[in-house]
């Protein structure tokens, strides 16, 4: 058993010297610095629109009793990072939030975008 | 003096809170070791590996990970045997060899590698420090425990195994609160810090607060 403490202190103390060494060496090639960038989480939108001429036909052969009865729906795709707790995150890593596909009908009155058209 | 009924219920007690203790302990140990079985894979797509891309350039930062890995696992399969009563008394020979196995992984292997990476740890220059307390504390926790044992004094054995252990088991408890803090919102970075200091800090006091009860009794006959 002294073997073995003997050993290990004296792999022990060659990784510290060897680590002092290695780390000045990283340092000075800028490797450490390069490294552990903090990324923030960017949420993207999609916007998803009926073309402009599908609308516009449909105004026409239907009559418009109401201005607010007329609509157009008009979908928004937003992606979203949920926090989920998973065994697999169970690590020393970064722990990469889910994309959730979060997909939004938004009722557009038709009359506006016929305004707008003109 | 307690009557039966009163025995019962004061063991019952105390297996119920070594359950409350043990249960946790080997199933997120179970679970860490389950989680670093695909690193043998040598497949470079972790997240943890992503991140330390360019240290994995080098062979010996790649060779240290993997050794490092591989006996934090030994460590803590062979340390869950360790604390069993029943092993100890029933089956000492188990616990004599894993033990053996215990200290030479650690002593070898575990410490000097996790030195060695600790100079390119994740976090500012006082997060390097404490991963390099770490492995000091480790390693010279370890061999304290080996010493006490060859003199017989298995008071002292225990408790320098004890504060080995908690050492090792910071793995597992960093990982615990990094998730805790994560779901709670914090920033990558200072998630990482926090967890890292936590799980040191954390896991130290509670070792001296189990070293310190189990050897109340001892303690007390210097009062008398």
């Amino acid at each position: 058993m002294k073997a073995i403490i003997y050993a290990g202190i004296g792999l022990f103390s060659a990784a510290s010297v060897y680590g002092v060494v290695d780390y000045y060496n990283t340092k000075s090639k800028g490797i450490l610095d390069k490294m552990y960038k903090e990324e923030t989480p960017s949420v993207t939108t999609k916007k998803e629109t009926t073309p402009a001429t599908l609308s516009t036909t449909v105004e026409i052969t239907k009559p418009i009793p109401n201005t607010t009865t007329a609509v157009k729906k008009e979908s928004k795709k937003l992606k979203l990072p949920v926090r989920r707790i998973k065994l697999d995150d169970f690590s020393r890593g970064r722990i990469v939030p889910d994309i959730v596909v979060i997909e939004e009908e938004i009722k557009v009155d038709s009359a506006a975008v016929k305004k707008e058209n003109n | 003096m307690l009557n039966s009924r009163q025995l019962t219920l004061q063991s019952s007690i105390h297996y119920f809170f070594a359950a409350l203790f043990w249960i946790p302990v080997v199933f997120f140990s179970l679970l860490l070791v389950k989680n670093t079985l695909p690193y043998f894979t040598f497949n470079q797509g972790f997240i943890f590996i992503e991140e330390r891309a360019l240290l994995f350039l080098k062979p010996i930062y790649k060779f240290s990970f993997y050794c490092h890995i591989l006996a934090g696992m030994f460590c803590i399969i062979a340390a869950l045997t360790q604390f069993s009563s029943y092993i100890l008394r029933k089956r000492k020979a188990i616990h004599i060899w894993m033990g053996k196995i215990y200290v030479t992984v650690v002593i070898i292997i575990g410490a000097p590698t996790g030195l060695y990476m600790s100079f390119f740890a994740k976090g500012s220059y006082w997060e390097r420090m404490l991963f390099m307390f770490m492995a000091m504390y480790w390693f010279y926790s370890t061999v304290k425990g080996l010493q006490t044992i060859k003199v017989k004094n298995v008071l002292a054995h225990k408790n320098w195994m004890i504060r080995s252990y908690s050492m090792a088991m910071t793995a597992v408890t960093f990982r615990i609160y990094h998730i805790l803090f994560y779901y709670f919102g914090v920033g990558h970075l200072h998630n990482y810090e926090i967890s890292l200091w936590i799980s040191v800090l954390g896991n130290m006091l509670i070792a001296e607060y189990f070293i310190f009860r189990k050897s109340r009794s001892y303690l007390k006959t210097f009062a008398a």
